[in-house]
């Protein structure tokens, strides 16, 4: 009697571990289940910002894009539809003014009308230069870029010490971005930076190409603008994608800002 | 056998102390949150608990009715613990079961005072349900948000599901005179030393973050 008792006690207890290590095993299993349910969902959030990211860089290299065709447009009508036909009232005016029959009267007013014209003349062309440097499309990029360093230095103290290698198999719209990125480097360094010498490298590498430019300005907190990224920076960044490059940023108060554009691929 | 069985016991002592000395230390020092406030007073009255009913049973002397504190401060002390973890609705939970659940056990006392000398199985049980309840809420709660004590509350979901089972049957199992009782009290101690070194890591984690803040 005794014996079977004993044995009951020993089935009861036998269950009653087994029931505990099936409790624990249970509530181990509720743990990792939620652990990695949520790993799950943090993976999915960050795949959802990157998305959204991506699109955002997207539109706004699209932009750089479409902004950079308009611009085109602007200054091939400015120099077809208004500078031509500007030239013909400035030619006309000319004519009559040489004409001895004209009183002399009227030629005050015809050399005040040649005098707007050719002023009207001179804005639109700088406008057409300022959308669109002419230099680009006709000399290339190395050319254009020591014209623009030229414009900088001439009348004012400011020094740039330049290098600029030719680089091959680049396209227009290629260089242009080249040229609008030291454009914004440039005026972020004397504007921002409130620096007065500048280095500028552009060098051809075995694959693509390396851009490096220096200022000795102040510097800004590259961290900081991480986060909050000026127009102007941004819009350098979106160009730099555009390239298919990357873009190094180093800056302190000492030494002034640092940045290195590499390009190994260019692109389309 | 009952070396091995001292032994935990001593470890789980000790331990406990080290952890209330460290939780208590990190909340006067740099992290002054209500959640920690009420760990660190409940790892101080487990720790005092613990130690009398030791010291209780080597005399010998009667310690039975020192666990209605230890499971009473633990259900308030953890509930009050999550409330501060929770979002709004679940707060009020909280506060619902906690004055329901007091009011339940003061009135059975009331009704039956002999009780207080006793194991009361209602007790274990209604003390210790809530506190899993809450503890599967809070990791609910940590899935779409950044997970606070998940080494804390994963210590509290395994320890206290196994030891309310282990407590429940409690009764039941010292009247048996059987050898083998004595290797189930034991998971329980083991159990109980692994929730106090998850309690120490999530202190150690605490601290990092707090030295990584400044």
């Amino acid at each position: 009697m005794e014996e079977t008792q004993f044995a009951s006690q020993e089935q009861v207890i036998g269950a009653l571990v087994y029931g505990i290590i099936f409790l624990v095993l249970v509530t181990i299993g509720l743990i990792l289940f939620f652990y990695y349910s949520r790993r799950k969902i943090i993976k999915k959030e960050i795949e959802k910002v990157n998305i959204k990211l991506d699109h955002q860089k997207k539109i706004l290299q699209t932009t750089i894009k479409v902004q950079e065709k308009e611009r085109n447009r602007i200054a091939q009508d400015l120099h077809d539809a208004i500078s031509s036909k500007l030239n013909v009232v400035s030619l006309t005016t000319n004519v009559l003014i040489e004409d001895d029959t004209v009183s002399s009267e009227h030629k005050e007013a015809l050399n005040h009308i040649l005098d707007i014209t050719t002023r009207t003349l001179e804005s639109s062309r700088k406008i057409a230069h300022e959308l669109m440097p002419p230099i680009l499309d006709k000399f290339g990029l190395k050319i254009a870029l020591e014209e623009l360093f030229e414009e900088f230095t001439s009348n004012t103290s400011i020094q740039i010490d330049y290098n600029i290698d030719q680089i091959g198999d680049l396209n227009k719209s290629n260089e242009l971005h080249i040229f609008r990125i030291t454009q914004e480097l440039i005026n972020n360094a004397l504007n921002h930076g409130k620096a007065d010498t500048l280095q500028m490298e552009l060098k051809n590498e075995i694959q693509g190409f390396i851009l490096i430019f220096k200022d000795n300005g102040i510097g800004f907190n590259t961290e900081v603008s991480n986060k909050k990224t000026g127009i102007g920076l941004q819009n350098i960044k979106s160009r730099v994608a555009i390239l298919n490059g990357e873009l190094f940023i180093e800056s302190s108060k000492q030494i002034g800002s640092t940045f290195t554009i590499n390009c190994k691929s260019y692109g389309n | 056998m009952e070396q091995i069985d001292d032994l935990f016991e001593y470890v789980s002592i000790l331990l406990i102390f080290i952890n209330a000395c460290l939780y208590i230390w990190s909340y006067r020092n740099f992290n002054k949150s209500i959640a920690l406030k009420y760990f660190s007073v409940y790892l101080l009255i487990s720790f005092t608990i613990i130690l009398a009913s030791t010291i209780m049973a080597k005399i010998p002397m009667n310690n039975l009715y020192l666990s209605h504190y230890y499971f009473i401060s633990q259900f308030i002390l953890l509930s009050l613990f999550y409330r501060s973890l929770f979002l709004k609705k679940q707060k009020k939970l909280v506060v619902y079961f906690l004055f329901g659940i007091l009011f339940v056990l003061a009135f059975k006392y009331y009704l039956k005072p002999s009780l207080y000398f006793k194991f009361n199985i209602l007790e274990i049980f209604i003390t210790s349900f809530p506190i899993i309840v809450y503890s599967i809420i809070h990791l609910y709660n940590s899935l779409s948000r950044k997970g606070e004590y998940m080494f804390i509350n994963s210590g509290i979901l395994i320890y206290l599901t196994i030891s309310t089972l282990i407590f429940i049957l409690g009764d039941y199992l010292s009247g048996l005179n059987n050898g083998t009782i004595s290797y189930i009290w034991m998971i329980n101690k083991t159990l109980y030393i692994v929730y106090l070194v998850l309690i120490l890591v999530e202190w150690k984690k605490l601290n990092l973050q707090a030295k990584n803040k400044s």
